[in-house]
């Protein structure tokens, strides 16, 4: 490895930029309209915010791992046709005959991938792993197919919600549909008054912090499996912890029902949380991962 | 490592993955999206009436509620958000002489614009009308009259909750002579060419009971309106395979 690094010129990285250059500019052309889609909808939802900060993270992720991709430049190969090539039916399929909006802006992986394996090689869309799925996340799903797929969590978590509150003292509640009312020492109200998937936002959100915080080092397997594994399980307490603490800035603050603020901190709380909780799950060192190296370039020696 | 092993980095920008890549894309970023789009321009699909209004349909004609049932309209506020005018929305009555009234609901609607979306099924709608989902799975549905071609159907159950009362709902698509049970699958049969004409129709069958009652108990009732129902709407009502694929 240590000769392999020394054999490395700055041709042997400029020729594999300036082609993944010319190809990403193609494929910004190619997929401008889910680009410009998702651009005009993060301004306007705050549930995708978290796109807007997706190419710092990607930019982000590439500096720390910096010197393994640097490393990791080879030639590339005709495999990444065929990743481009199978993004291209993907796209052309959701156009014609079944026309999926969201698989049309998924039909940009495949095409980016096989792109970083054209200009670099395999071993350079394996560390770009996690980029690719930074964008994967920032692409939204669907209104409706979002509402479909939520039913289950949004209900649980609105239930699990409702039940704690009732352990507090004074304090009764009920669940209609997607609203929790509260009476509290004779005082009514309702938490998250009118927003839309009020029992479960920023799943996405959350999801984009572990992905980020998970693969900011070159972890070993086991620690990775490990984050991995728990990944939905934090996403989704950080969704029920977000809810529990709006309910209960908009039940002890006294503000008015339709006010931000308690969104807003609650947002801001839970996203907090949720780096936490991932940053404790890969940092955290337990019996189970013995002999952990100290080190990028050491997890890498382990992983290969 | 021996220097002859390393594989290193292409030198040269004209490698044949490259020049085969940027072509594809090149080409791909000026006629892919408008080719598709005439394509599917070209193959439209048609829009098909239905062979008789749904407003027609007779509940009585059904073995198992033809005596001891009344039937009404559901007035429903909401009609005009259903997206279509073809449509039946009843409300079947029955008093037992031995226990409480049995409420149950039949709703169908038809939709034949192309350009209609697949609305949302009740597991999604029900919830910002103020119900709770307290159980929500597929059933499988043995239709003896639609042997051999569709003996069994798959259904969609879900039993709501709301401050009045408890709901049992039993729902499906039928999608140019075919069923489904999601919107989804609603949405891929639909995309599917093949046809030349083409219609969806959403099937919804619901029964009211009190909030201290197991809502399940109203399962066979369903069932049977919905074994019964659905021969007469695929027969009578909804078009034939011969008309849809007819050029």
């Amino acid at each position: 490895m240590a000769k392999n690094r020394q054999l490395r010129t700055h041709r042997d990285f400029i020729v594999p930029l300036v082609q993944m250059v010319i190809l990403f500019f193609l494929a910004g052309g190619l997929f401008w309209p889910t680009i410009s889609g998702i651009s005009s909808q993060v301004m306007k939802i705050s549930e995708i915010a978290h796109v807007m900060i997706t190419p710092i993270a990607v930019l982000l992720l590439i500096y720390l791992r910096r010197a393994a991709l640097f490393n990791a430049i080879h030639k590339g190969s005709f495999v990444g046709v065929f990743f481009v090539l199978f993004g291209l039916v993907l796209l052309a399929g959701s156009i014609w005959p079944f026309s999926y909006g969201y698989v049309r802006d998924l039909a940009l992986i495949p095409v980016l991938t096989g792109i970083v394996w054209i200009a670099c090689g395999r071993q350079v869309v394996k560390l770009s792993t996690p980029m690719l799925l930074l964008v994967m996340i920032s692409i939204p799903v669907g209104s409706r197919l979002y509402a479909s797929l939520i039913i289950r969590p949004e209900t649980y978590t609105i239930a699990a919600t409702a039940k704690i509150l009732d352990c507090l003292p004074n304090v009764d509640t009920s669940v209609r549909g997607t609203d929790l009312f509260f009476s509290k020492n004779q005082e009514n109200g309702v938490v998250a008054l009118g927003q839309s998937n009020r029992g479960a936002r920023l799943l996405w959100a959350n999801l984009t912090i572990g992905i980020f915080v998970i693969f900011s080092c070159i972890r070993p397997w086991p620690r990775l499996l490990f984050a991995l594994l728990a990944t939905i399980p934090i996403v989704l307490f950080c969704n029920f912890f977000r809810f529990l603490s709006e309910a209960l800035v908009v039940m002890y603050s006294g503000l008015e029902p339709a006010s931000s603020v308690p969104r807003h901190i609650s947002s801001f709380i839970s996203l907090l949380v949720c780096y936490g909780l991932f940053y404790l799950v890969c940092d955290l060192h337990l019996n189970l991962f013995v002999e952990e190296p100290s080190s990028a370039a050491d997890a890498e020696v382990i992983n290969a | 490592m021996h220097k002859n092993n390393i594989i290193r980095p292409s030198k040269s920008f004209v490698s044949a993955s490259f020049l085969s890549a940027t072509f594809i894309l090149f080409t791909a970023a000026f006629a892919l999206r408008p080719g598709m789009y005439a394509l599917s321009q070209y193959y439209n699909k048609q829009s098909i009436d239905i062979q008789c209004p749904l407003k027609n349909f007779d509940l009585s004609r059904l073995p198992s509620f033809s005596q001891g049932w009344e039937f009404s309209p559901f007035v429903t506020p909401q009609a005009e958000e259903f997206g279509t005018e073809e449509y039946v929305d009843l409300m079947l009555r029955k008093q037992p002489s031995d226990g409480h009234l049995i409420y149950a609901i039949f709703f169908t609607t038809y939709y034949n614009d192309p350009k209609d979306k697949v609305p949302h099924t009740p597991d999604v709608c029900s919830r910002q009308g103020g119900d709770i989902v307290t159980r929500m799975e597929t059933i499988t549905l043995d239709v003896p009259d639609m042997a051999p071609d569709n003996p069994m159907i798959q259904v969609r159950l879900l039993t709501l909750k709301n401050p009045k009362v408890n709901v049992l709902t039993l729902f499906l698509f039928v999608v140019e002579g075919k069923f489904c049970y999601t919107r989804e699958q609603a949405r891929w049969r639909l995309a599917r060419p093949g046809n030349r004409y083409s219609y969806f129709s959403k099937i919804e069958v619901n029964a009211v009971y009190p909030l201290d009652e197991d809502p399940l108990q109203g399962l066979e009732l369903l069932k049977s309106l919905l074994r019964e129902a659905l021969p007469i709407l695929v027969a009578d009502y909804y078009p034939t395979k011969q008309q849809l694929t007819h050029r």
